[in-house]
């Protein structure tokens, strides 16, 4: 027997072996019971719409391919993903939560967004229950960020954030510094570049009045420095001492050179940006942003590619914003029990689990998960390079904005007080938020909060 | 006996026009009568709204207490509102200023004829149909300091050069004049991101009020810039005496046209500025979407906030007609 013929048969020995596991493999994700569908397809034929921004991102996108694929297979349920540009999702969102007769069944919307529809959502908790959810599979942010920080359950953890420092190993390692641990460090790891006469902006920060971005990293300052938005009686604080010292730090990177005076526009694209084409070293964003410095066409950026935790205070706490994007079903829809169904399989963990382990196609390569278990996974972990453990552990301090319907009218006050203090260098810290205190005071007794 | 049968046939005319006129009652009539309407309430879209007019086994029922001018008095103790008011008024002053200016500017140029200048005219109708909003992306990415190019060009064809001038002033002794930055932030700076945002206008409207001028221009009869010839005028003077008043129509026309289109301005707002920096670029319209729509869905407050903007508008329109076109 020739050695061709010898591996040939060696081969097919393998694979008529490997066909009843293959089988086995396949039979898991396309048995309705491992979701806990209904196999007898009830809805067979139900067209669901789903509200949801910028479906083709790699991180919405791989859910939306293997639903088309695997959920319609099961259940005879065929599911449209609606595609808005984030720019005017939140728009959208409102006007089709609120109208009565919408054509869509099902939403995911931004956590502060999220308190202006309320009511207009089916509320998940009885669902949860009846269908084994692990409630406690997600961590305390995102519960929070699902349920409004009250006992109703408006929608289920879909897509999540922690921030994360993206930053230039090499860099850093030229200066001899390790990555920071909090705020304070990241300036004297500033310093310490500028020092070096690299030529390379020490840390890009988003600073512009663009949906609101420039709140992400404050809010880590402000609780960080021991202070908040609100106090327990809904009176704004964060113009308070440790609220002026936590704005001074955050904008000390401006201030001190260590950000550009561009980033005064730049918003978090442009700022990530800056790291991405290699021309800063360190950036504080979401950690879906991470694989496109891991993607960068400059070499030494790809290569040098490292993230940490996003710093916390020195001395103080760590705590960063968990932003979540929950998702849930309009009370109004007239296909709840199959939107119901739909959610089964598109939180399941193992959904979630094989999204992040489908890292072949570029389109559809997404670290981004959101159960506990699956962030631990040591195969996820295996596959992105331990993001996800360093996601947990930012997690874990991780915590949510306030919750109310009136903070949407909130943000803009803050971003733009924040935007000023970027924009005109001379202004006065502590007379700028007084000023933002008391437009957010005169919002809150508007809504009846001090009555 | 044809006049009788026209007579007879009344309906004809009013059959016509009745889908036309369904379609603005629909389209115009009743979301100008809702807004008033809900203007005089406390209206926000995430809860049920409560309105006076209510229809039920009794009938038709008033409740005056639920109509409130809260809304009206509101908007003048808003800070905001009263500046988007402000920024409005010179983001128009300025977008039509420019457009006018540099539209006719171009007209002149590309007046004459030959075949380039044929060219330039059906080329300058391009920009006008970009979409706003593309418009507005597109200046935000080429205001870029890094990548964008006209970054690129205002340094090295305005700011290089001039600062190249002041440098030899500077050489000479007790002579110290401030060199010009070359590091605008162009959309971080108050007055250059409304700047901008009018030339980023401004490069869609010039190029089609140009052409709107070419056209004026080619209906003046030559023998009028002859005889000015004759008289001894010289180009300036002819420009000045005898096309601009000629123009005078056109201008008006173009002006009040490009006004009402500016105190729109939205689209661009949203896409290249985001009513930053601070609140530097926040119009109207701009500001009234974001109440109504994104920040507290406070319909009724936006809809006080859009009659007032008529009032607004009312007024320019009846100051322009009676100082401008009556004069004419």
């Amino acid at each position: 027997m020739t050695l061709f013929r010898r591996i040939s048969l060696l081969l097919a020995l393998l694979a008529f072996l490997a066909l009843p596991l293959g089988g086995a493999l396949a039979q898991d994700v396309m048995d309705p019971a491992t979701f806990g569908l209904d196999a007898s397809k009830p809805y067979d034929g139900t067209q669901l719409q789903f509200l949801i921004c910028c479906s083709t991102a790699p991180q919405f996108a791989s859910a939306a391919v293997k639903g088309a694929e695997e959920f319609t297979a099961m259940t005879g349920i065929s599911v449209s993903w609606g595609d808005l540009p984030f720019g005017s999702f939140q728009e959208q969102l409102y006007l089709e939560a609120t109208n009565p007769n919408t054509e869509y069944d099902i939403v995911a919307f931004v956590d502060a967004w999220g308190t202006n529809i309320y009511d207009f959502l089916h509320p998940l908790n009885d669902f949860v229950e009846e269908a084994g959810i692990d409630w406690d599979d997600y961590g305390p942010a995102y519960q929070s960020a699902s349920t409004g920080n009250s006992d109703t359950i408006y929608g289920l953890p879909f897509r999540g954030h922690p921030l994360l420092l993206h930053y230039r190993a090499d860099v850093l390692e030229a200066v001899g510094m390790e990555p920071p641990a909090t705020w304070q460090d990241v300036s004297a790891i500033s310093q310490a570049i500028v020092d070096s006469g690299m030529d390379i902006t020490p840390i890009a920060v988003q600073y512009g009045l663009n949906v609101d971005q420039n709140l992400f990293n404050w809010y880590s300052h402000l609780w960080g420095a021991g202070t908040d938005i609100f106090d327990d009686n809904w009176e704004p604080i964060f113009n308070n001492e440790a609220g002026v010292a936590a704005t001074e730090q955050y904008m000390s990177y401006l201030r001190a050179g260590y950000s550009p005076e561009a980033s005064v526009a730049w918003n978090e694209q442009e700022a990530n940006q800056e790291l991405v084409q290699g021309r800063a070293a360190m950036f504080v964003g979401w950690w879906w942003m991470a694989s496109r410095m891991t993607n960068s066409e400059i070499p030494e950026v790809a290569e040098n590619a490292a993230f940490a935790p996003a710093p916390g205070w020195e001395g103080g706490d760590t705590a960063s914003y968990g932003y979540l994007w929950p998702v849930g079903v309009l009370a109004q829809s007239d296909s709840l029990d199959a939107a119901l169904e739909y959610l089964k399989w598109l939180t399941h963990p193992l959904t979630e689990r094989r999204i992040v382990l489908d890292a072949e196609d570029p389109a559809l390569d997404t670290n981004v998960a959101v159960r506990l278990s699956v962030l631990a996974d040591e195969e996820v972990n295996a596959v992105h390079n331990g993001l996800q453990g360093v996601a947990s552990a930012v997690l874990a301090d991780a915590r949510t904005i306030p919750l109310i319907p009136e903070y949407t009218e909130i943000i803009p006050i803050l971003a733009e007080a924040i935007n000023e203090l970027a924009v005109d260098s001379m202004a006065d810290t502590q007379a700028v938020l007084d000023l933002a205190a008391e437009d957010v005071r005169f919002v809150m007794e508007a809504a009846g909060y001090y009555e | 006996m044809g006049y009788q049968r026209m007579r007879k046939k009344r309906w004809v005319p009013w059959a016509l026009v009745t889908p036309a006129l369904l379609i603005i009652v629909l389209t115009t009539i009743y979301p100008l009568l809702a807004a008033f309407y809900f203007s005089f309430h406390k209206y926000k879209l995430r809860s049920p709204p409560q309105f006076a007019i209510q229809i039920g086994d009794g009938g038709l029922r008033i409740d005056w207490s639920l109509l409130t001018l809260d809304n009206y008095t509101l908007a003048f103790r808003d800070s905001r509102f009263l500046n988007s008011l402000e920024v409005t008024f010179w983001f128009t002053v300025l977008s039509v200023a420019l457009s006018v200016i540099i539209g006719l500017g171009i007209a002149v140029v590309v007046q004459k004829g030959g075949r380039l200048h044929s060219l330039t005219k059906a080329l300058l109708i391009f920009p006008f149909a970009v979409s706003p909003a593309l418009k507005g992306y597109s200046w935000r990415f080429m205001l870029n300091e890094n990548y964008g190019i006209y970054d690129l060009l205002i340094d090295s064809l305005i700011i290089k050069p001039i600062n190249a001038v002041l440098a030899i002033f500077n050489a000479l002794p007790f002579v110290e004049i401030p060199l010009l930055s070359e590091s605008i932030v162009w959309l971080g700076d108050r007055f250059w991101a409304l700047f901008m945002l009018a030339m980023s206008e401004t490069w869609g409207w010039a190029p089609l009020i140009a052409l709107m001028f070419v056209g004026a221009l080619g209906s003046i009869d030559g023998q009028i810039f002859e005889a000015a010839r004759i008289d001894g005028a010289n180009r300036l003077q002819i420009f000045f005496r005898v096309t601009l008043p000629l123009l005078r129509p056109v201008i008006l026309i173009v002006t009040m046209l490009k006004t009402i289109f500016s105190l729109k301005m939205f689209d661009q707002v949203v896409t290249m500025t985001g009513g930053g920096p601070v609140r530097a670029t926040q119009t109207i319209n701009y500001y009234i979407h974001q109440v109504g729509f994104v920040r507290g869905l406070d319909i009724g407050y936006a809809s006080a906030q859009s009659y007032i903007l008529v009032v607004v508008l009312t007024i320019c329109a009846a100051l322009y007609v009676s100082l401008v076109l009556n004069r004419d």
